[in-house]
């Protein structure tokens, strides 16, 4: 019973990386995000009360389902102008959850309006949009902001964390990696039973309906490839709910669930079904394999690595570079204080140049100072890898060099992170003191 | 600075001691993955209709309300145990006033641009829903919402609506794609006709 009990600790509760759920929630908020848009151009005819399905016929329907117990915000107040509102909030929830901004927060937030919508309109929904009400279920018990999240970058301003996120209790993780896998078990065995599946024929008929197919998919009417898809699909569901627990196989495993449901996303048109499938397979990375693509993705980037030299007496600019630190995820920047006379002169920089501005010296010895610095390093950054180019567009260039000359010259007077002010208390208690 | 320098964080240190030393928050944290473990394996257990047996039954009655209210209430019945093979699209034949009929059709993703398709695929299901035999409960609020879609005349306004199913079975690979049969939805009365108050357009 002992190793039993110790297992089953192990597996629920030993603490894991947080980075894998970090990364999750991140992906899992923009889909959230997606289909809150997707369907607020709509809203009124899905869930108004002059829609398809006004409230009493909605709870009618309800009640002729599975069990008459549902959640539903919108009944609470069931004129159509709340609808607004209500995607209002529930759009800007889904927004902190992908930044990972008061998480747990905006989980509960998210997982309400996501069960509000589907009881509401129960009619419209597809086995994706189950998954999404579920995983958001599970994200409001677990630790969802402990990485890659703006909370976590608070605790760094405040001290509470370094560069490394912490590690996490991962039973709702867990649940989550459970839930897929029964899932998919529950479909393979389902579709085991059906005599298409087992004949080999099955994937023809959805791909031929016109209402559901979306683009032409080459090979459809030859019984080989028709076959080949048929199978594979229940080997690939058996595996995923069976072989991605053999660590050996995982990745493996992993691949191809991508694939088949990068084939479903092509060929069918379900929305955001194959994408809310594929990020669930997030929750079943470890942190070697993130570091491990991190590094496979750095080289096809070209990413070139840069010394920064700051003025480390100067405690805004400590500030702006933790959260420059938190961004650097392909850890491309190295940070010099312009005070260690060593490392600023084997960088090539001279002190008075430093004064001036922050400086980035690429690998040649180039340097880039103040508002180039800060464009050359923003190529570095994924999160501002995209708005790298427009900072080159007069006159973004010209207004940049104007806001840093003015947080240059008042830079005494800008906010800092809490833990430098901590640090500036004690030292003026100890001067004071003396 | 050491993480726990702020006072904030050592009240948090304390607070998470001590839940650590209280032995019954992990029972908790036990109990309910071992209650939703098994709420789902029931809830999951393939084709529950054919073999309902007394167990399997009981669990369920325990087990509903906790997953339906929850959202988990998950049914992975995609494409299984058999795929849909019926291509099917939604007519409303909306009868006015003076007896001039409208034939209006719900969205068919099949005439739609592929971004639109993607927006709008919700129709899809909603028809699907409609049509496949079990759901005739959705039959006068679509009707209903069709009544209000045509209702652009107030000296004329519609009366009645029958939605019309517009259907035809995929056939097997390598045969002949068969022509749609447009069939009214029928009730045990005969074809499902819903009648259409001033309330229902306003």
């Amino acid at each position: 019973m002992k190793p039993l009990r110790r297992d089953w600790n192990e597996f629920w509760f030993q603490p894991i990386s947080s980075i894998p759920l970090g990364m999750f929630r991140l992906v899992f908020g923009l889909l959230v995000l997606s289909y809150g848009l997707l369907l607020l151009p709509e809203r009124f005819v899905w869930f108004g009360n002059r829609g398809v399905l006004p409230l009493p016929d909605s709870n009618a329907y309800n009640g002729t389902g599975a069990g008459a117990l549902h959640l539903d915000v919108l009944a609470l107040r069931g004129a159509d102008h709340w609808l607004t509102a209500f995607f209002a909030v529930f759009l800007v929830a889904a927004l902190c959850l992908t930044l990972g901004l008061w998480t747990r927060t905006s989980a509960v937030i998210v997982y309400l309006c996501i069960n509000t919508l589907h009881s509401r309109n129960a009619v419209i929904h597809h086995s994706g949009d189950t998954v999404m009400l579920v995983m958001s279920a599970y994200l409001v018990f677990s630790s969802a902001g402990a990485a890659c999240s703006l909370d976590r970058l608070w605790r760094i301003f405040q001290g509470r964390e370094n560069d490394e996120p912490p590690r996490i209790v991962p039973w709702a993780q867990r649940l989550m990696q459970l839930q897929v896998a029964i899932v998919y078990l529950g479909a393979s065995l389902s579709k085991a039973g059906g005599e298409k599946w087992v004949n080999g024929t099955a994937a023809y008929y959805p791909l031929h309906l016109p209402e559901s197919a979306r683009f032409p998919t080459p090979g459809s009417e030859l019984l080989w490839v028709i076959n080949l898809v048929t199978w594979g699909t229940i080997a690939v569901e058996l595996a995923l709910a069976t072989l991605i627990w053999v660590p050996r196989l995982r990745l493996y495993v992993l691949l191809g669930g991508v694939l088949l449901h990068l084939g479903i996303e092509y060929s069918l048109n379900i929305p955001l079904f194959s994408f809310i499938m594929i990020a669930s397979y997030m929750t079943f990375l470890t942190a070697a394999d993130y570091t491990n693509f991190l590094a496979w993705a750095k080289r096809p980037l070209r990413l070139t690595p840069f010394r920064v030299i700051y003025d480390g007496e100067c405690d805004f600019c400590k500030s702006a570079l933790l959260a420059v630190r938190f961004l650097d995820v392909f850890r491309q920047l190295t940070f010099v204080d312009s005070h260690d006379e060593a490392a600023r002169e084997a960088a090539g920089v001279n002190f008075a140049l430093a004064e001036q501005a922050a400086i980035a010296v690429d690998p040649s010895g180039k340097q880039f100072a103040g508002y180039d610095a800060f464009r050359a390093i923003a190529w570095q950054l994924p999160a501002t890898t995209l708005i790298a180019p427009l900072l080159y567009v007069p006159p973004i260039p010209q207004i940049g060099r104007r806001i840093y000359a003015w947080v240059k010259d008042n830079r005494g007077r800008l906010p800092v992170a809490p833990r430098y002010q901590v640090q500036e208390a004690a030292e003026e208690r100890e001067t004071t003191n003396v | 600075m050491s993480s726990l320098d702020n006072p904030r964080d050592k009240v948090r240190q304390r607070r998470v001691d001590r839940l650590e030393k209280r032995w019954w928050v992990r029972k908790a944290v036990n109990l309910f993955i071992i209650w939703h473990l098994f709420s789902l394996a029931i809830w999951l257990l393939p084709d529950r209709s054919s073999s309902p047996s007394p167990i399997i039954e009981g669990s369920l009655g325990a087990v509903r309300p906790y997953m339906t209210f929850t959202g988990f209430a998950q049914s992975w019945n995609m494409f299984s145990p058999e795929p849909d093979k019926l291509d099917v699209t939604l007519e409303a034949e909306v009868t006015h006033a003076n007896g001039h009929k409208d034939h209006w059709f719900f969205p068919r993703m099949a005439r739609m641009s592929y971004p639109r398709r993607y927006q709008a695929e919700r129709w899809r299901k909603l028809v699907e829903n409609a049509t496949h035999g079990s759901n005739p409960i959705l039959w006068p609020p679509l009707a209903r919402y069709a009544a209000r879609v045509n209702n652009y005349d107030a000296q004329n306004p519609p009366v009645s609506v029958t939605l019309i199913s517009h259907s035809r079975i995929i056939p097997p690979l390598g045969e002949p794609l068969p022509t749609y049969t447009a069939v009214p939805l029928q009730t045990g009365h005969g074809a499902s006709i819903t009648p259409i108050r001033s309330e229902d357009l306003r």
